[in-house]
């Protein structure tokens, strides 16, 4: 009995850290842009991706599910472009690993001049199945901070 | 009187040998049909992986069949599917190939049921993949490819396809 009383805080501070683990941040210079890089987005070491050129680009952030499967909450921190004029938009998409299923979140747009968090909602992914994030940026200065889904 | 003051320490004394032989008994490994060969080569052990604390789940019925019970229990919202099924129709045509091209489209409250037939699964695939990178629909969105069709279902916005 007192040893099953002793793997109680051991269970719990594991569970606790399992929960925390299923958080999924992946900067937007970890992506690409899609389906060809054409020198558009700039990649700074540390800082958000934009776009310089005067068309939309879209920009693929790829992530993996290693492990976890069930439901996740999809989030993007972004920028239209200085005017206000040209929105960015994000959405996250799974697909499975015999590549027959897939789920998309929904498409969050905006079209703020500061840097903004869209909630795309849940998506679903299977275990060990892959994500990624598909962002059109503003043209002449949308840019893209990061990714997220827990 | 003296052999009941003798007896007592020796009747409490075989309860506890009893005891102690009970529990130790239960602890002793099974003997063994054929004993395995003593290694003198240093064990190999493992390598140690994280511990993970989890219930086990009671197993999941396909993603597919869920939306499916789900979808067929929606009332329907006439207003909204009917403005809905318009909007799916020309997003979805504009990327209609001879390879692949919207069936059907059905409406309830809160989601649609969209039927793709597709010649190969490949054409299936990219179908779905060019509307999802260009589409003016923006709800949530879940689909499933099969060699002659693929099924999606698209969500109202805030809706969560798969609880």
């Amino acid at each position: 009995m007192k040893l099953a009383l002793l793997f109680v805080p051991v269970a719990l501070a594991l569970t606790l850290s399992e929960g925390a683990s299923n958080a999924f941040v992946q900067p937007a210079m970890a992506g690409h842009e899609w389906p060809s890089d054409d020198g558009c987005l700039t990649y700074p070491a540390w800082d958000m991706v934009n776009n310089n050129c005067t068309d939309k680009k879209l920009l693929i952030v790829p992530l993996q599910a290693t492990g976890y499967g069930g439901s996740l909450h999809a989030y993007a921190r972004m920028k239209a472009n200085p005017f206000g004029t040209s929105d960015t938009d994000c959405q996250a998409i799974s697909i499975d690993t015999t590549n027959s299923e897939f789920n998309a979140s929904a498409v969050k747009n905006t079209f703020s001049t500061t840097v903004v968090t869209l909630d795309l909602g849940t998506f679903n992914v299977s275990s060990s199945g892959t994500y990624h994030f598909e962002c059109h940026l503003g043209r002449s200065g949308g840019a893209v901070v990061n990714v997220e889904a827990n | 009187m003296r052999t009941l003051r003798w007896s007592l320490p020796v009747i409490a004394l075989c309860i506890a040998a009893g005891w102690l032989w009970s529990s130790t008994r239960a602890l002793t490994p099974a003997p063994q049909a054929k004993s395995p060969p003593v290694s003198y080569e240093p064990a190999k052990r493992a390598p140690l992986s994280p511990i993970r604390v989890a219930t086990p789940a009671p197993p999941e019925r396909p993603r597919g069949e869920q939306i499916e019970t789900r979808f067929s229990r929606e009332r329907v919202d006439a207003t909204w599917a009917t403005a809905t099924r318009s909007q799916l129709e020309g997003d979805l045509g504009r990327f209609a190939t001879k390879d692949a091209g919207v069936r059907s489209v059905d409406c309830r409250a809160s989601m649609c049921r969209v039927e793709v037939a597709t010649a190969t699964r490949a054409a299936g695939e990219q179908f779905a993949e060019s509307w999802l990178r260009d589409r003016t629909f923006t709800g949530p969105a879940w689909g499933h490819y099969s060699d002659d069709a693929m099924v999606m279902y698209v969500g109202r916005d805030g809706t969560e396809l798969i609880p």
